[in-house]
């Protein structure tokens, strides 16, 4: 039954002919595990595609920006119009990014690098930092948001140790706990020093110069402002 | 036209009261082939038994059936009575008309004219039967040991002290195996060499084996008793003969490289031995490494100091052929890879350690002389995080199975850490600690009395940051993570067959199972045969054990070996398949179907032929082949009809 | 129930390391089944040629029993296998030929089942009964 949500995407997007990009992480990890859990099972891809409108052969390409990007490079390099080099991100990949290996295949599962390179590729500095796959807590911030607390501030703590000014990622949840939860991090932690998280397209149009007021950064909890601003970024 | 005796048991009333033996005799009596019938009360009495073999001769009979119980219980006694009436055991047949009949029915008609159905079956198969001989091999009385670690140096001094000649052949360049390599051993911390080391030279001065170094297996032929094999001596570059073991060579040699006995933590010279006490203590020249063979011309030191002239860049591979009637395999084990174990970050963290690297370490021996030093700096640690179950009891990502040595020699490593270093802290990470063998739960407590903390749950990540090496694990028992700061950190690896053993495996027509250990032939009641005869397991080659289990099996394997050795010939029952090459093709279908690879096919008569000593019997060839040229022996496809046929036929 | 007075003929096939000792032990238990059964003894399960059971039918059997060891315990290490798949396709062969594939049963039962030795045959018999005779259904 859970398959059959991301099948019907899966059987649309084939059906208009396009692959499917998908910028969040979580839903870049169900269609690419519906899509292998698939083509071990024709069975139940049968049984579905009776359910769906249009019926799904289980070929649709799922990509993810990053792969995009990289692919891509020499495009995405000729459109950078702000210098961000003095700029350090710590790349924050998360869980179901890279996990489970067999299924996702989309980097190395403990030592990945494609959001360096992205990093790299719009001439930003990547700062690599020993827990970057490591969970932040996700859906417990739900009923357990002190895991999550905890989760996060050791995720940032390590970034920032290791020269990180910024976090960047590509999990709206991941975003939500390393931001959001800074003010109860502090709380917990007096000594923490705030750090902003982008999500990854945000990094991305500042490096292309969109407009300020198309950045979204009032979303963001903790205000990227003044490190924009230091930077001459804004 | 068999002239067929019948001999009807009453068992006492057991079968008499529900099968009517004088009717049955009667009936009998009647049936074509049948030339004498008789009842007696105990067939298997002496008398009884004498009534066959006096119907034997009188009535000359050449084939004989006795209708009483089970063959499991006295087909033997039968077939006894009937070679000492003169005639061929394997012409003598049993009919179950007692657990098969007059025990489970009630209905004496019923029951009679079952019992009359079993007996003639089995005289339809009687008329078939054939004389058969038992197959006789003889033994060549010499053994082979393939490995040379303690398993296979034990295997080879039992045998030798049993008076059987004894080749022990080992791949590396002295014997010794794992077990040269550790600094003592548990529970009594004996140290190791002290006490593997008397063996070595034993095995070397020992008149009857015959040690091959620094060789190989290259091909097996033959089969129980009559083994034809071929071995590589590698060409060590040095005149062994001439050799005395000066040591010159390797203390002149200016190239340095990685040591394998070391485990890559220290290193030795192109031209070495690989420890001293090396068994036999002459040394070999890496070829790959040697500036002579790389830059031919550039490099001869060596040679020029060796004062008896024993180096010989011209020695060549020589291959060696001997013949043997028994083999003992003990090639020992690997380590699993730990760089496969990702997250612990083995060969990017430096002072992340194998089991067997800090064992290393810890001997006097070794490339720090016993002092535990990190390899990064060169510091003392004064943290140690070991790490239990490091690839093994992972059945979803590594190695299903424990391997059973790592809970005792991680408290062997924290112990001899604690004596080393008095302020040091080894904490142990863990998920069991099987102390199973005897004084190992006394030693495990004695460890933690001194001073080892043991922390249940896995450690899920080794990193470094900043320059310390940060360990993320989980107290299950307290429900907590963990964040451990070590100096080092030592994985309890898992042990692994051998690697790239497939090649002799193939060679040896012997199994493995899905971790690529040796089968065994029973996991309880053979383990130290394997499912090819002739052929014995010991060590850890079958299977994860420790030291004092490796020597019980090898001295086991070594006793298998000396039965066969010690006997000019051996016998086997003879109810094996045969070839009839009229009818045989040379599809070979059989030889793919048998278990024992007794069947192969002679590319010249195109026909199949059979290994008998292999045959065991089972009769899937006789099944599968398509022309009926594969027959087993008195249990051909004819008489199973007839047998058949005579139970179904009439009322 | 069936006021059927036909007995059937049943052949039985075991192998002589597993069911034949299992049928052993049914006989030292005194335990009480139908007679129609007539045991024949093979050293494995695995010299069953397919060609044997049809011979039976033709010959006027109405069901034949297998019996070899369980996966794992045969005696020469995988005969059991290699008998699963021949009946397994013979099962299919009975099914065009029009003989109901319930006449051929194959059963694992290892020497220390006496008791489940009794209950295959008495379950085999009866329903063998049920089925009738094999000759009216024309093989």
């Amino acid at each position: 039954m859970s398959l059959i949500a991301p099948l019907r995407i899966l059987a649309k997007a084939q059906h208009e002919g396009e692959r499917v990009l998908a910028p969040c992480s979580i839903c870049y990890n169900t269609l690419k595990r519906a899509n292998f859990i698939l083509k071990e099972d024709e069975e139940t891809l049968d049984i579905i595609n009776e359910h769906l409108e249009e019926s799904y052969d289980g070929n649709e390409t799922v990509l993810h920006p990053l792969e995009f990007f990289r692919d891509n490079a020499q495009l995405v390099k000729s459109k950078v119009k702000k210098n961000l080099k003095e700029l350090k991100v710590g790349c924050y990949y998360g869980c179901l990014l890279l996990r489970p290996d067999n299924e996702i295949k989309f980097d190395d599962p403990e030592k990945p690098t494609i959001f360096e390179t992205f990093v790299s590729m719009i001439g930003a500095t990547p700062i690599d930092f020993p827990l970057k796959v490591e969970c932040c807590g996700s859906y417990l911030v739900v009923n357990s948001p002190d895991a999550a607390v905890e989760a996060s501030y050791k995720l940032l703590r390590n970034a920032q140790g290791n020269g990180a000014d910024v976090i960047v990622t590509s999990c709206p949840l991941c975003h939500y706990n390393l931001d959001a939860l800074q003010g109860k991090i502090k709380k917990a932690h007096p000594e923490f020093k705030e750090i902003p998280v982008f999500y990854f397209s945000q990094l991305l149009a500042i490096a292309l110069g969109v407009e300020k007021q198309n950045l979204g950064l009032e979303q963001n909890k903790v205000s990227p402002n003044e490190i924009l601003k230091e930077y001459d970024l804004l | 036209m068999k002239r067929i005796g019948v001999f009807i048991c009453h068992c006492g009333i057991n079968i008499a009261k529900t099968v009517d033996v004088e009717a049955l005799t009667e009936e009998i009596k009647k049936y074509p082939g049948v030339e004498y019938a008789e009842n007696y009360k105990y067939m298997c009495s002496d008398p009884g038994q004498n009534l066959v073999i006096n119907a034997i001769k009188e009535h000359k009979l050449d084939a004989v059936v006795v209708a009483a119980c089970s063959p499991t219980l006295h087909e033997n006694t039968f077939r006894n009575a009937s070679e000492r009436g003169g005639l061929n055991r394997y012409v003598c047949e049993m009919a179950n008309i007692r657990e098969h009949c007059s025990w489970v029915h009630d209905d004496k008609k019923v029951a009679t004219k079952k019992a009359a159905h079993i007996i003639k079956s089995i005289i339809e198969k009687v008329k078939y039967d054939e004389p058969l001989e038992p197959i006789h091999v003889s033994v060549t009385k010499r053994a082979l040991v393939i490995g040379g670690g303690i398993a296979g140096i034990q295997a080879a001094l039992d045998i030798a002290n049993a008076g059987v000649e004894t080749i022990l052949v080992e791949k590396g360049p002295s014997i010794g195996g794992r077990m040269a390599q550790l600094s003592e051993t548990f529970p009594t911390l004996d140290c190791s060499q002290c006490i593997l080391t008397p063996k070595m030279v034993e095995v070397s001065q020992h008149k009857k084996i015959k040690l091959l170094s620094y060789s190989e297996i290259e091909e097996i032929a033959g089969s129980v008793g009559n083994f034809k094999v071929k071995i590589k001596r590698k060409a060590a570059y040095v005149d062994h003969a001439k050799c005395t073991g000066c040591g010159m060579c390797y203390e002149k040699c200016p190239v340095k490289v990685d040591s394998e006995f070391e485990e890559n933590m220290g290193k030795r010279k192109a031209i070495y031995t690989p420890f001293p006490q090396a068994v036999p203590n002459k040394p070999i020249i890496d070829k790959e490494h040697c500036t002579f063979f790389l830059k031919p011309g550039k490099c001869r030191v060596c040679q020029i100091v060796c004062p008896v002239q024993a180096v010989d860049f011209e020695q060549q591979d020589v291959i060696l052929e001997e013949e043997v009637g028994a083999i003992v395999v003990a090639t020992g084990f690997d380590l699993y890879e730990p760089e496969r174990l990702k997250e612990y970050g083995y060969g990017t963290i430096p002072d992340v350690l194998t089991s067997l690297q800090f064992e290393r370490l810890l001997s006097a021996s070794g490339p720090t002389s016993g002092d535990v030093r990190r390899i990064s700096d060169g510091k003392e640690p004064k943290r140690i995080v070991f790490i239990q179950c490091a690839g093994s009891r992972d059945k979803e990502n590594h190695l299903e199975y424990c391997s059973k040595i790592c809970c005792m020699y991680t408290a062997k490593h924290a112990l001899l850490y604690k004596h080393r270093v008095h302020d040091g802290e080894p904490i142990i990470f863990y998920i069991d600690v099987r102390t199973a063998g005897k004084g190992y739960e006394e030693f495990y407590n004695r460890v933690t009395d001194e001073g080892a903390t043991y922390i249940r749950g896995k450690v899920s990540k080794v990193y470094q940051d900043n320059g310390r090496i940060v360990v993320l694990g989980a107290d299950t028992l307290s429900g907590k993570q963990i964040e451990v700061e070590a100096d080092m950190v030592v994985l309890a690896t898992g042990v692994v067959p051998t690697r790239n053993n497939t090649e002799l495996v193939r060679r040896l027509k012997i199994q493995c199972d899905a971790n690529d250990f040796l089968t065994e032939a029973h996991p309880k009641l053979r383990p130290v045969e394997s499912n090819t005869a002739g052929i014995y397991l010991a060590g850890a080659a079958q299977g994860p054990k420790d030291i004092p289990e490796v020597v019980a099996q090898a001295s086991g394997a070594a006793s298998k070996a000396i039965a066969i050795l010690t006997q000019d010939e051996i016998t086997f029952e003879p109810t094996i398949a045969g070839v009839d090459e009229d009818l045989c093709s040379g599809c070979s279908i059989c030889v793919g179907v048998c278990p024992y690879n007794a069947r192969e096919l002679d590319r010249e008569k195109m026909v199949i032929k059979v290994v008998e000593a292999l045959c065991q019997g089972c009769g899937s060839c006789s099944s599968a082949c398509p022309s009926g040229a594969a027959q087993q022996r008195n249990l051909i496809d004819k008489q199973i009809e007839d047998m058949v046929t005579s139970v179904l036929e009439e009322k | 129930m069936s006021e059927n007075n036909f007995e059937p003929k049943i052949i039985g096939f075991f192998c002589k390391w597993c069911t034949s000792a299992a049928a052993d032990l049914a006989g030292t238990s005194r335990k009480k089944y139908p007679a129609n059964l007539v045991p024949i003894r093979f050293f494995c399960s695995s010299r069953i040629d397919p060609q044997h059971v049809l011979h039976a039918f033709k010959s006027g059997a109405d069901g034949v029993l297998i019996g070899g060891c369980h996966f794992g315990d045969c005696h020469y290490q995988d005969g059991n296998y290699k008998t699963a798949r021949r009946i397994a396709l013979l099962h299919n062969l009975l099914d065009d030929m029009g003989v109901s594939k319930k006449r051929l049963r194959l059963e694992w039962i290892s020497a220390a089942e006496g008791d489940r030795f009794t209950k295959v045959v008495r379950e085999f018999t009866e329903e063998i009964k049920k089925l009738g005779p094999l000759k009216g259904n024309g093989v």
